[in-house]
């Protein structure tokens, strides 16, 4: 041990100084924000007057998360701030389906990995095709893993773009988040939502056993976001059990939010509240 | 027998442990009591500050929420406002060991000095214990109780749940509401909100 503290105590004091001097450099030079965000759009042109998707990119580095819009327990929402040419008009984020995360009795709701959030632009109505436009946005997000960073991302995107393989991606991008994204509820499906003093019963009718739920709530504490949900699978659907928050003084009219039945299954849930509130 | 008696008796324990967890506190309810040393060793209770009105803070200083309120000032000012009108202000740091908002007693005396911090106390609390008890979800947050032991707010510190220290004063600041409304006599308007911020670093969890 000691002979080899001698051969390698020099390489080593040389590697931890450069080490040192690497780590001090980056913190002063500008915030290391854990994730690349960039602005991608669906398709590389855009048509007048209709809407085109665009979508704010986030590629998240391994442990790290972002927020859905409602973010669980902590944490914040990303907020997107947009430049557009006159006429242009960007509208609501739509989420794509998020994952549980935490443990114990904080849970959130977010994004790992590589996310990417669409926000349909509406062109505007006498935009001409001749030249690129461009399309920017100040984005604002929270990043955390065992500790949480405010972050800023300035990015921006001209239409159309020279690089016509990226296009090709990005157009697969998109449909890969929309195919992970909640759907509307379908048509011959019902669900119902009983209130039982503790706790909310959602009944759902899908028309088979539903053996897997994971329910996600759009509102800010109506459920206590750390409990176990309850699935119990029935002929015709399941029912789902969600402890109410302790936060909640006033009754739920509707609850609304995203249930989960599997790969590819999210769906947008709203149903009234029946029975004691 | 004997050994019979002796499983028993370890049920019995960790029932007796695990009953002040079972059900955490609840605006409107009795604020569960505690016991648990601050920065200067003194045990703090909560039934010692019966006929006071008593203020929970949950801290973590790494947590940018946390940054907010105090690199503005604002927590301070808190802090040294109640306080003069008779409130006991403890200030909780649930943070476990080598996580993010840990510290010794002896930085967070130092810390308190070098930012001017004026609570009345500050409670180590690295196993979580407290945090648990109140079900204390973020950094910061904060809970209200009366003279009377009954907790009467729980949530936010205002109304802007961001990083931002511009919004300060265009917030809507929750606890002082609870404060005042609660001295005049009057019910709480707004007895919970969703605390906003970090969460707390308790032991076992991996952010």
């Amino acid at each position: 041990m000691f002979a080899f503290s001698r051969r390698f105590a020099l390489p080593l004091t040389i590697l931890l100084l450069g080490l040192a001097f690497a780590t001090t450099a980056a913190a002063q030079s500008f915030t290391v924000t854990h994730a690349k965000v960039s602005l991608i759009a669906e398709n590389n042109s855009l048509q007048a007057g209709q809407t085109a998707w665009v979508g704010v990119l986030f590629d998240l580095e391994k442990g790290w998360h972002i927020y859905w819009v409602n973010p669980g327990d902590s944490g914040e929402r990303p907020k997107i701030q947009w430049q557009l040419p006159a006429g242009f008009q960007a509208k609501e984020i739509r989420w794509p389906t998020p994952v549980r995360l935490g443990a114990g009795t904080v849970i959130d709701y977010g994004y790992e990995g590589r996310v990417l959030l669409p926000v349909p632009i509406q062109v505007a109505a006498d935009y001409k095709a001749a030249k690129p436009v461009m399309l920017s946005a100040d984005i604002r997000y929270l990043i955390c893993r065992e500790v949480c960073i405010p972050a800023k991302a300035q990015a921006s995107l001209s239409i159309p773009s020279t690089n016509a393989s990226n296009a090709a991606a990005n157009h697969e991008l998109f449909r890969g988040t929309f195919d992970n994204s909640p759907k509307a509820w379908p048509g011959g499906w019902k669900a119902q939502v009983s209130d039982n003093g503790g706790f909310l019963l959602l009944s759902l009718d899908t028309g088979t056993p539903e053996p897997h739920a994971t329910f996600f709530p759009l509102e800010e504490d109506q459920i206590d976001n750390s409990a176990v949900q309850g699935v119990t699978p029935t002929p015709r659907g399941m029912q789902i059990k969600l402890k109410k928050s302790d936060q909640l003084l006033k009754p739920i009219g509707t609850l609304k939010g995203v249930v989960v039945l599997g790969q590819g299954r999210a769906f947008e849930f709203s149903a009234p509240v029946e029975g004691k509130k | 027998m004997r050994r019979a008696a002796t499983s028993w008796m370890i049920v019995a324990a960790a029932v007796l442990c695990t009953l002040p967890l079972a059900r955490a506190a609840r605006v409107g309810e009795r604020a569960p009591d505690f016991s648990v040393a601050d920065t200067n060793g003194k045990l703090e209770k909560l039934s010692d500050y019966a006929g006071k009105f008593v203020v929970l803070e949950w801290s973590n200083r790494g947590c940018p929420y946390t940054q907010k309120h105090y690199n503005s000032g604002n927590m301070q000012r808190l802090q040294r406002d109640w306080t003069q009108r008779g409130v006991v202000w403890l200030t909780v740091i649930s943070s476990a060991p080598r996580k993010q908002g840990y510290v010794t007693a002896a930085e967070e005396n130092s810390w308190l000095k070098q930012i001017n911090g004026a609570p009345t106390a500050v409670l180590l609390d690295p196993a979580g214990t407290l945090g648990h008890l109140y079900d204390a979800k973020t950094t910061p947050q904060m809970f209200v109780i009366n003279p009377q032991g009954t907790l009467v707010y729980d949530g936010a510190i205002d109304d802007k749940p961001t990083t931002d220290r511009a919004d300060i004063g265009r917030a809507r600041n929750y606890l002082s509401q609870a404060l005042e409304e609660a001295m005049a006599g009057k019910p709480v308007s707004t007895p919970t909100s969703r605390p906003y911020g970090c969460s707390v670093k308790y032991p076992g969890t991996w952010f």
